[in-house]
């Protein structure tokens, strides 16, 4: 019998003659489960998508083939392949937020999809899919609209969407980026029990490589539209073979592995060597209570947090999305204005506002934004935006300030031509180098980073740490950091405090935090944090979750 | 929380992003064939060339009339071919070259109300955009109120004195045509003045009008270019209804709204004296609104890559 997907030497152009995808093969049998792994631009979705006998306007396939079920997908006419969508094939793409139609109904949502069935078949349909999914089942429930469902439940809901015909094969599309790592561990639960109960292959496309390790049978490694190596997941990200693979494993950070993970040898580590930190408190926060106001009701977003940085110290501020750890960094910066506290630099208090502090205390402090392409101005050079600071922070005489974001940009490790680039030509990694470059032109005592390195692939992540480590040693730095990444956390913070809604669950020395959590809330974070050292010993378990889902 | 994936934006087939300046491409030419392609990109280029040329012959008028504006060459209404090339006017006076002097007044005062009120509105706009509290609510409220008057209104408000001609006609559009500039701006403010590189100027302690001119301005210039051609075909038409209604240009001088209003009683006898000028108006018109659009584009999908705006 063959395989339920067989892609065969699949090969793809775009108009322009460049090869998207070379002779790429692979197979998923019936209840298996294959990541496709490799950073972005690697032509992984492009390959996920071609199962859905779907090829991006301006591609063409040039030769191979995909079967899914016996069933040929390649070189179909755009109606047969629709037929095919749903019923052999079903999708789950990765922000369900946009992927679900904001005007429709739960209940509404799956029947649409539903045809050829009489309603009393359609209602039971319905039901039974939202018992698969483990989304209650109840009127109340269907006749609710997705803004009022947890992005969790979106997500469950897409795969609802996917499961309701009853595929065969199931590709997800990075499902769970948008969620935070609780609610990202319990709908790969769900993935995996679908998986063995109604024996679905499953084709995961993913960057996350614990979350491969942990939840798929088989894995493939894409780099630059070629497969590079394939073969059992956790035997293959154990003991990579290509050099690419091995890069890849090597550049990620696990929270596990402290002092052991691979990428401990790549970034050299600061917590336990240099820098040293100073017994005098730079930066202290008292007492902070902050909040959203929106239309009436206001969003704590920060209640009783109290911290304390010493120069040269790292403070990470963990917690999963919502839980206020932005707002605390905004506050601090004076983006947000705090209801109740107090911000001390060198023990003095600092105005709430940044329009009402002065040139030094601004230039004391700078932040760092997530999304490298927004925090700089894309009408301007890179060099331009770097110079600003220099010249309205530090008073530099133009001269004198273009040299120094030659150097500047020599200390962030990206060539020095480009300060005549815009944004917009760089990649996401060359970006949050030039915002770093940016930060540093003032000569700051605090950084504080905000979620610097979430839009970021793998390994440009790992990289950007390594940065990150390399400045606090040399120049002396403190960091506020933000984030939701355990692993990128364990590699820069000396300090950890764990937010949940606005409370401090727990606040200590980093290994204290990571290794031996006392509170419960932390307990169940690091528990569901992906992690690929885990994920490999866990291979004896048996599949469920691999010890990421309890 | 929005994840940036390095190259391949578009991966997804809901994502299949299309480049602002294939847009009008796409439009005309369904994207298909190159040469239909080639040709509608070439639209913008050629209307580009008509307001050009609108603008050399009008500009250079003194030089190239074959006759004053106010000499009698041959009989009233004459056609094209009997007196002069282009006929006469109702006076006997020569068309062409009255037709390549009435530009030249409409275009220098055209380009001067655009000037004024595009200024006027995109300050408005930008401060609208930027300020917040009580101040922003109210000012709002005043620019609102002066959305509700209607241009001619405000023509014939500031000529009930004894003011007439070219001066009252700044300020009318400026009065008429700022608010509406206003809200434009303010809305593509709205959208990029929380960005974090906003932010990030705020945070080095840029002043207001650093922050305004240097960080939001440029990153909403297609929209600003886009009414600014808007706003010039405005200004021509409220131009044009002013010397219709013999509160703009005053006899004897030549104008293209004056000539068809003074030829219009011998419409039946030769079209040609209302014709040439009202054609004249709409070329230039219709020209100045594909190449604004045209150039909106080529900005929009220019150089510095991603569309702030």
């Amino acid at each position: 019998m063959n395989p339920l997907v067989e892609v065969e030497g699949l090969t793809i152009e775009d108009h322009a003659g460049r090869t998207i995808l070379h002779e790429v093969s692979f197979s998923v049998g019936a209840g298996e489960a294959v990541g496709v792994v490799g950073e972005s631009g690697s032509g992984k979705t492009t390959t996920a998508l071609t199962l859905l006998g779907w090829v991006r306007h301006g591609l063409r396939v040039v030769s191979g083939r995909v079967r899914v079920a016996d069933a040929e997908l390649t070189g179909r006419p755009e109606k047969e392949a629709r037929a095919a969508r749903g019923r052999l094939v079903a999708y789950v793409p990765q922000s369900p937020a946009s992927a679900l139609s904001p005007l429709m109904r739960v209940g509404d949502q799956i029947t649409e999809i539903l045809t050829g069935m009489t309603a009393a078949e359609r209602a039971a349909r319905v039901a039974e899919t939202l018992d698969l999914v483990e989304l209650p089942d109840d009127e109340d429930f269907r006749r609710k609209f997705p803004h009022q469902l947890s992005g969790g439940q979106q997500q469950r809901l897409c795969l609802a969407l996917a499961l309701a015909n009853r595929p065969k094969v199931l590709v997800l599309d990075e499902p769970t980026t948008g969620l935070d790592v609780i609610t990202q561990a319990a709908v790969l639960a769900h993935l995996d029990r679908i998986r063995r109960d109604l024996k679905v292959g499953v084709i995961l496309v993913s960057h996350d490589l614990a979350l491969v390790a942990a939840h798929t049978d088989r894995v493939v490694v894409m780099y630059q539209g070629r497969v590079v190596e394939a073969g059992f997941s956790r035997s293959l990200l154990a003991r990579p073979s290509h050099e690419y693979t091995r890069g890849l494993v090597a550049a990620v950070v696990d929270h596990r592995a402290l002092g052991g993970s691979p990428a401990r040898a790549v970034i050299s580590a600061a917590p336990d060597g240099p820098p040293a930190i100073g017994p005098v408190s730079l930066l202290a926060v008292k007492d902070l209570h902050a909040s959203h106001r929106t239309k009436g009701r206001a969003i704590v977003a920060a209640e009783g947090i109290s911290f304390e940085i010493r120069a040269g110290e790292c403070l990470a501020i963990v917690g999963q999305s919502g839980s206020g750890k932005t707002t605390i960094a905004r506050t601090v910066v004076g983006l947000h204005r705090a209801d109740h506290g107090a911000v001390l630099l060198d023990g003095s208090p600092l105005p709430p506002s940044a329009t009402a502090r002065g040139r030094d205390e601004l230039r004391r402090i700078q932040y760092i934004f997530q999304d490298p392409f927004a925090s700089l101005n894309p009408r301007r050079t890179v060099g331009d935006s770097i110079r600003r600071p220099l010249r309205v922070l530090r008073g530099m005489p133009e001269r004198e300030a273009r040299a120094e974001v030659a150097r500047l940009l020599e200390r962030v490790r990206i060539r020095k031509d480009i300060a005549a680039a815009y944004p917009g030509e760089l990649s996401g990694g060359e970006c949050q180098r030039v915002a770093i470059a940016r930060g540093l032109a003032s000569s700051p005592d605090l950084l504080v980073c905000d979620e610097i390195t979430s839009a970021l692939d793998v390994s440009v992540q790992a990289s950007v740490l390594e940065l990150i480590n390399e400045l606090r040693r040399d120049l002396d730095l403190a960091l506020l950091f933000i984030s939701h990444d355990l692993g990128a956390v364990s590699v820069v913070a000396d300090t950890i405090m764990v937010v949940e809604r606005g409370r401090c669950r727990e606040y200590g020395p980093a290994g204290e935090v990571l290794r031996t959590p006392q509170d419960p809330y932390t307990c169940r974070l690091v528990e569901a944090a992906p992690s690929l050292s885990e994920a490999l010993v866990a291979s004896t378990r048996p599949a469920d979750g691999a010890g990421v889902a309890k | 929380m929005k994840a940036i994936t390095e190259h391949g934006a578009g991966d997804r087939p809901t994502a299949t992003v299309l480049q602002p300046g294939d847009e009008f491409a796409r439009e005309l030419g369904g994207g298909a064939s190159p040469a239909r392609r080639h040709f509608a990109s070439a639209v913008p280029s050629a209307s580009g060339c008509v307001v050009l040329a609108v603008v050399l012959f009008t500009q250079l008028a003194p030089f190239l009339a074959p006759h004053p504006v106010r000499e009698v060459i041959g009989a009233p209404y004459a056609g094209p071919g009997e007196a002069g090339v282009l006929g006469t006017d109702y006076l006997g006076r020569d068309l062409l070259s009255r037709l390549l002097a009435g530009g030249r007044s409409l275009m220098l005062l055209a380009a001067a109300c655009t000037i004024a009120a595009g200024v006027l509105g995109t300050a408005l706009g930008l401060l609208l955009g930027y300020i917040r509290g009580v101040a922003a609510a109210v000012l709002n409220r005043v620019v609102d109120l002066f959305l509700i008057l209607p241009p001619l209104v405000v023509l014939l408000v500031l000529t009930s004195g004894s003011a007439r001609g070219t001066t009252i006609l700044i300020p009318t559009i400026m009065i008429s045509a700022a608010p509406y500039i206003a809200r434009i701006v303010r809305t593509a403010t709205l959208g990029v003045v929380r960005s974090p590189f906003v932010e990030a100027a705020v945070l080095r302690g840029e002043s207001r009008r650093a922050i305004l001119l240097r960080e939001i301005l440029p990153n909403i210039a297609g929209p600003v270019l886009a009414i600014t051609g808007l706003l010039l075909i405005y200004s021509i038409f409220v131009i044009a209804s002013a010397g219709f209604l013999g509160v703009g240009t005053q006899p004897p001088a030549a104008d293209w709204a004056l000539m068809i209003k003074e030829n219009m009683p011998g419409v039946t006898l030769s079209p040609w004296p209302v014709a040439f000028p009202a054609l004249a108006i709409i070329a230039l018109a219709v020209s100045v609104n594909i190449f604004s659009d045209g150039l909106h584009r080529r900005i929009a999908g220019g150089r510095a890559g991603r569309d702030g705006a």
